[in-house]
């Protein structure tokens, strides 16, 4: 609770002090001259008194001048210097005492200065004073007549006074300047995020007010317009009326009370202030609406204050210190605006409001800087997050591709072992067999080695990686069986076209055709008889399937009485272990053992070997 | 008749044996000496005009054949070098040809191609397998290569040609009828190819032979 009020009621003593040292009067430095003579002309016979402060629309509706006459009693100490000070003069003056001009201020050819908000200074040399009837005169101008004022002029010493108008010049112009400068930059910064994200409607309240309230403080500050009266008033009517309006907005966007699109017809009030100002300035109309921006205002400060109420601890005292502080102001301006119309041009409330733009203009602005800090920091966070994610995934990888090659590693072994025990294994352990023997095994020994060691070599050769390509196995074949046959006094026709990519081709595959191969070819070695052995490959042209053909000329063997034997259900039982089948086709003119493999699926002949592979398959060559 | 000096370098006694026969019985052939290990070869290199061929095996018990036959670049007259591989797998080989090897033998090829491998490749014929070329294609012509003259060693139009021929298994006979050039510039165009692997300087191989004591410093 207490700290809900104590942004409350410094935001509202705040605003207390500044509506105080506003309208404080210099009573206590000065005499009043609030009695005088007003007359169209100077020394005019039909001059009336009036009470100051005067109202042209009242006292005079259709003056563009007027003389006030001052008898001014000389000061007690005539060596001092002393000053007249006017707090503010409807719309343009001149000072003349005993007839020696004093100065003045604006322009009295159009009437168009307006000095409503700027305190007025003005010295008197000691040597002007007489001894006795010294009169004042001030001459007074005002464009349109409705803003007209003679305010309550003070005489004291020029010591006095000057502190005095000092802080009024202050509070009244150079802060509200100040203001209006710091409301233009931070307007222009919220308006350029507003555009950005359009969807964040606070800051587009907030930087039309900010815009709006940068403009409505010219009509206190300039005193040279550069517009003529008729235009520049409803423009400052106009921007006047805009910002009350945007406050409200802005506050009613922050306070959440479902009033956002209401408070929003608020703006209808810029055109309807500046062309009631246009049509009858000063007028009851306008004033009443004046009245009623104040109203407004006020009413944006009380919903600042509900919104504070209810918001967050971090953000509440940036809403109720300016609700309490405008609400205070609205109803400090409100009063005297109702008794005295005079304080018209002094209102706490524009001060207020200045300050409370700026503040929740620069605190929206912290609060973006601050959020685009917070995104940055989460975007590093980002960052590191993925690199960490990054890094362990990598980390993972590599667990698993090192699993991959144990098990790759774990396979191959299994399968060396299994293929060591079913060639070389079994070779050798055919050769111990003979070893003990006692009878005449030499040549069965070396046999047994040699194949022992062919077998190693098919092995070796069904490690080297071929990446598919048949015709890589079939040249190894070629050039391990070549000699041998070259020994025997074979000859080889080679008859190999380009083949097509198989992608199954490991070295399993590998080796089970190899064997297949030199199997076939042994046994013609050992028991055809034959002068010539011719090997042809071929893929066929509708399916893709890949035929590889061993033929001799030798004498051929009964295959049904031969099935049962142990070599050729070897062959066959590998060949469909490959997923493909194998044929024996033997008679007296020789034998032809067709072995089948499947293609793969969308395979395309390889291409990718060389140029002259096309001309190869035609390719019929004699190796003796 | 001219004979060719031969030097074997294998730590395997039994092979050994068997190839200094099988280099003894060839005609053209003169087996200057048969070791068992790096520093003996390297003593011999050091004392001796440098022999026509060396037959060297890899995995020597004090030292790694490849020293040695990189070594030997740098004499003059250059030898032809073979290394002795069981396999004659890829690995093996192409790091050999890479440290100045023309040509390789399999241990338990017979006795009548050893000899007529040395003297093909006294000929000027280096042995190539499918597996090799397809090897040197990769290694070569690299598919990332953007052009190419970019660094590195590259292959020519017909060299290309001529190792993707060998990839698919055919033979040398077959490859020179299709191209359209005799069987000898095929093995012209390999052994051009082998030495396109040797990717360091004969300056560089000078040099090492010096650090090896096989030639000597000049003074």
């Amino acid at each position: 609770m207490l700290r809900k009020l104590s942004p409350l009621v410094l935001g509202a003593l705040l605003a207390a002090l500044i509506a105080g040292v506003m309208q404080v009067s210099p009573a206590h430095l000065a005499q009043p001259l609030n009695r005088a003579y007003f007359a169209l002309a100077p020394g005019d016979e039909r001059r009336e008194a009036v009470l100051l402060p005067s109202l042209w629309r009242e006292t005079c509706p259709d003056c563009l001048m007027g003389w006030y006459e001052f008898t001014l009693v000389p000061p007690v100490g005539p060596r001092e210097d002393m000053a007249i000070y006017l707090p503010g003069v409807g719309q343009n003056v001149a000072l003349y005492l005993n007839g020696e001009f004093l100065g003045q201020a604006g322009e009295f050819r159009e009437a168009s200065g307006r000095h409503h908000a700027a305190p007025l200074l003005f010295e008197i040399a000691p040597a002007l004073w007489r001894g006795t009837g010294n009169t004042l005169f001030v001459l007074v101008g005002a464009d349109p007549p409705a803003r007209g004022l003679m305010p309550v002029a003070w005489l004291g010493t020029l010591a006095d006074l000057q502190g005095h108008h000092r802080m009024q010049s202050l509070l009244r112009q150079h802060v509200i300047r100040f203001l209006g400068i710091a409301c233009l930059i931070l307007g222009l910064v919220l308006a350029l995020i507003w555009a950005k994200r359009p969807g964040e409607r606070r800051y587009g309240w907030l930087a039309l007010a900010a815009l709006a309230w940068s403009a409505t403080q010219l009509a206190y500050t300039v005193t040279a317009p550069p517009l003529d009266a008729a235009r520049w008033e409803p423009l400052m009517s106009a921007a006047t009326a805009l910002a009350a309006a945007a406050m409200l907005g802005f506050a009613a966007e922050l306070s959440r009370i479902g009033w956002r699109t209401r408070s929003a017809w608020a703006l209808v009030l810029a055109p309807v202030a500046a062309m009631l100002t246009a049509v009858d300035p000063g007028g009851a109309l306008e004033r009443a609406l004046g009245g009623g921006l104040q109203l407004l205002q006020t009413g944006a400060g009380l919903m600042l204050l509900v919104a504070g109420w209810r918001a967050a601890p971090g953000i509440r005292q940036w809403l109720l210190l300016p609700g309490a502080a405008m609400l205070v102001a609205g109803m400090a301006d409100l009063a005297p605006l109702v008794s005295n119309p005079a304080f018209h041009y002094a209102p706490t409330s524009l001060l207020v409001m200045a300050l409370v733009v700026v503040g929740c203009a620069w605190v929206l602005l912290l609060r973006f800087v601050q959020s685009l800090e917070v995104a940055e920091l989460l975007n590093i966070d980002l960052d590191r997050l993925v690199r960490e994610r990054t890094a362990a995934l990598e980390a993972q990888f590599r667990r698993v591709q090192a699993l991959e090659r144990e098990q790759v590693l774990i396979r191959e072994r299994e399968r060396l072992m299994r293929d060591m025990h079913d060639g070389i294994g079994g070779h050798l352990v055919s050769t111990l067999a003979l070893l003990e023997q006692n009878g005449e095994t030499r040549g069965a020994v070396a046999e047994a080695v040699q194949g022992a060691l062919h077998d190693l070599r098919l092995m070796i050769d069904s490690l080297d990686p071929v990446e598919g390509d048949l015709n890589a196995v079939l040249a190894m074949f070629r050039d391990r069986i070549e000699p041998r046959l070259r020994a025997a006094g074979v000859t080889l026709r080679w008859r190999v076209a380009d083949l097509p990519q198989l992608a199954e081709l490991g070295p399993s595959a590998v080796l089970s055709i190899l064997r297949i191969l030199q199997e076939t070819v042994t046994n013609t070695l050992k028991h055809a008889g034959a002068r010539e052995i011719i090997i042809e490959a071929a893929a066929g042209l509708a399916t893709g399937e890949i035929v590889i053909r061993i033929s001799d000329d030798g004498r051929g063997f009964d295959v049904n009485a031969a099935r049962g034997g142990r070599g050729l259900g070897n062959l066959v039982h590998r060949a469909t272990a490959l997923g493909g089948r194998l044929t024996i086709d033997s008679g007296p003119e020789g034998t032809a053992i067709m072995l089948y493999l499947p293609a793969d699926s969308g395979s395309a002949p390889a291409t990718h070997h060389s140029s002259v592979g096309v001309t190869v398959t035609a390719m019929q060559n004699e190796t003796p | 008749m001219n004979t060719h000096r031969v030097l074997i370098v294998e730590d395997q006694q039994a092979t050994r044996e068997r190839l200094a026969g099988i280099v003894a019985a060839t005609a053209g052939l003169d087996l200057v000496a048969a070791l068992g290990d790096f520093t003996s070869a390297l003593a011999w290199l050091q004392t001796h005009t440098a022999p026509r061929v060396m037959l060297v095996d890899l995995g020597l018990p004090d030292g790694d054949g490849l020293d040695l036959i990189r070594a030997s670049r740098g004499l003059e007259p250059q030898p032809e070098v073979m290394v002795i591989s069981v396999f004659g797998d890829e690995r093996h080989v192409v790091r050999a040809i890479e440290a100045g090897a023309t040509g390789y033998l399999l241990k338990d090829s017979s006795a009548e191609e050893i000899g007529q491998g040395i003297l093909r490749l006294i000929d000027g014929e280096s042995p190539i397998s499918s597996s090799i070329a397809r090897h040197l294609l990769k290694r070569l012509q690299p598919a990332a290569r953007p052009a190419p003259d970019a660094d590195g060693p590259h292959l020519t139009r017909r060299e290309n040609d001529v190792l993707q021929l060998i990839a698919k298994g055919f033979a040398y006979a077959e490859i020179a009828q299709h191209l359209g050039m005799s069987p000898n510039t095929v093995t012209s165009h390999i052994k051009h190819i082998y030495r396109k692997l040797q990717v360091r300087s004969r300056g560089e191989a000078v040099f090492e032979a010096m650090q090896l004591g096989i030639l000597e410093s000049p003074r």
